[in-house]
């Protein structure tokens, strides 16, 4: 039977890999499809850097399922360029909310 | 009478808006005003500013008004209990609002993400003096966060009333805009009113969002008004007697 607490991680990479793919097929153009993964990475640096005193194996492979997906179904751009604009995007991420220029709202 | 001129006086005296949550608002209307408007930027595939620009005013409107009128439903609740709400604005949610609309380029009607942000409760310790539980809890949050949906729907039934007076076509868009609001807002996501009321009390979970649900869908579809509130009111307590005994009961006393 199926484990939430065991398996969680292989769950999220394959509902993410599938977001992932829906995503890119939904960009009506280049450009969106750009500026979503650059935000995809920022939000992905986020998540970095709020585990990174952490176990951080399985939330970076969920990420890069996120990632694979995209670029398998991404139809209008470059992937080189999808690939390049997602690392910017998480390192710029990181480094913003490392000075504090980004901060989470807590409710 | 007392209890009403306490509350009068708690809202001369606090009910004000920071600087900082005049600024999240406006952001926030704006952007969801855009959303709101994104398909309204001309007929079909041609882009008209002059249209653009006159819809997106008016989104501004209804957007303003709802979202105003659910912070201060949420606002005053809080005051009448003594505590003070503090808007915060959901930078992410609001992100994903806009990619969502990008992405969907006008292909599934009605389908914004409408998600301003959350608040946050400040205890007003003088005016909870008395109070069962002093301090903030998760009931009262549940409870403030309970009145903005609950303001939202009332001006549903508000609006419904004055489209039956008018053909305006903007009041049937404030109506569609109001409820998809409500029904995310109810969404147990957090910063979202749903996820407060939910950690605050399933039970109340699971009667009150049934219940407002099926009430603004029975009159949307032009169910007269107290029938729909009645019908709504039967199916909640079904629904939230069947979670009690399917799931609360045994949440509660543990397995056997």
């Amino acid at each position: 039977m199926f484990e939430f607490h065991r398996n969680w991680m292989e769950l999220f990479f394959v509902v993410l890999m599938i977001v992932g793919v829906l995503i890119a097929l939904a960009a009506p153009s280049a450009a969106i499809s750009y500026v979503i993964i650059f935000l995809a990475g920022i939000f992905s640096g986020r998540l970095i850097y709020e585990k990174r005193s952490k176990i951080q194996l399985p939330y970076f492979l969920i990420i890069i399922s996120f990632v694979i997906g995209y670029l398998i179904g991404v139809y209008y751009g470059s992937r080189r360029v999808i690939i390049a604009l997602f690392v910017v995007g998480a390192v710029l991420g990181y480094k913003l909310y490392e000075k504090g220029v980004l901060k989470d709202t807590r409710f | 009478m007392a209890e009403i001129l306490d509350l009068a006086d708690k809202i001369k005296r606090y009910y004000k808006f920071t600087q900082s949550e005049l600024r999240g608002l406006i952001i926030a209307i704006l952007i969801i005003a855009f959303v709101f408007s994104y398909d309204d930027w001309g007929p079909g595939n041609t882009f008209v500013f002059s249209a653009g620009i006159y819809n997106f005013f008016n989104a501004v409107l209804i957007v303003a008004l709802s979202v105003l009128i659910h912070d201060a439903g949420q606002r005053i609740w809080a005051l009448a209990i003594g505590y003070r709400l503090e808007f915060r604005m959901w930078g992410f949610g609001l992100i994903i609002s806009l990619i969502v609309a990008f992405l969907n380029n006008g292909r599934i009607p009605y389908l914004w993400i409408i998600v301003p942000g959350g608040f946050m409760l400040h205890h007003l310790a003088g005016h909870r003096l008395g109070w069962f539980r002093y301090g903030i809890n998760y009931f009262g949050q549940a409870m403030v966060a309970l009145a903005g949906p609950l303001s939202i729907f009332m001006l549903i039934i508000l609006l419904r009333v004055l489209s039956l007076f008018s053909s305006n076509p903007l009041l049937g868009k404030a109506i569609i805009f109001n409820v998809i609001y409500m029904i995310i807002n109810l969404l147990p996501i957090p910063p979202l009113d749903g996820s407060k009321i939910y950690f605050g009390s399933r039970m109340l979970y699971a009667f009150a969002v049934p219940a407002m649900i099926i009430a603004i869908i029975l009159v949307v579809v032009n169910v007269p008004i107290f029938l729909s509130l009645i019908i709504s009111l039967l199916i909640a307590v079904v629904l939230w007697l069947t979670y009690y005994i399917s799931f609360e009961r045994n949440a509660w006393f543990g397995p056997k």
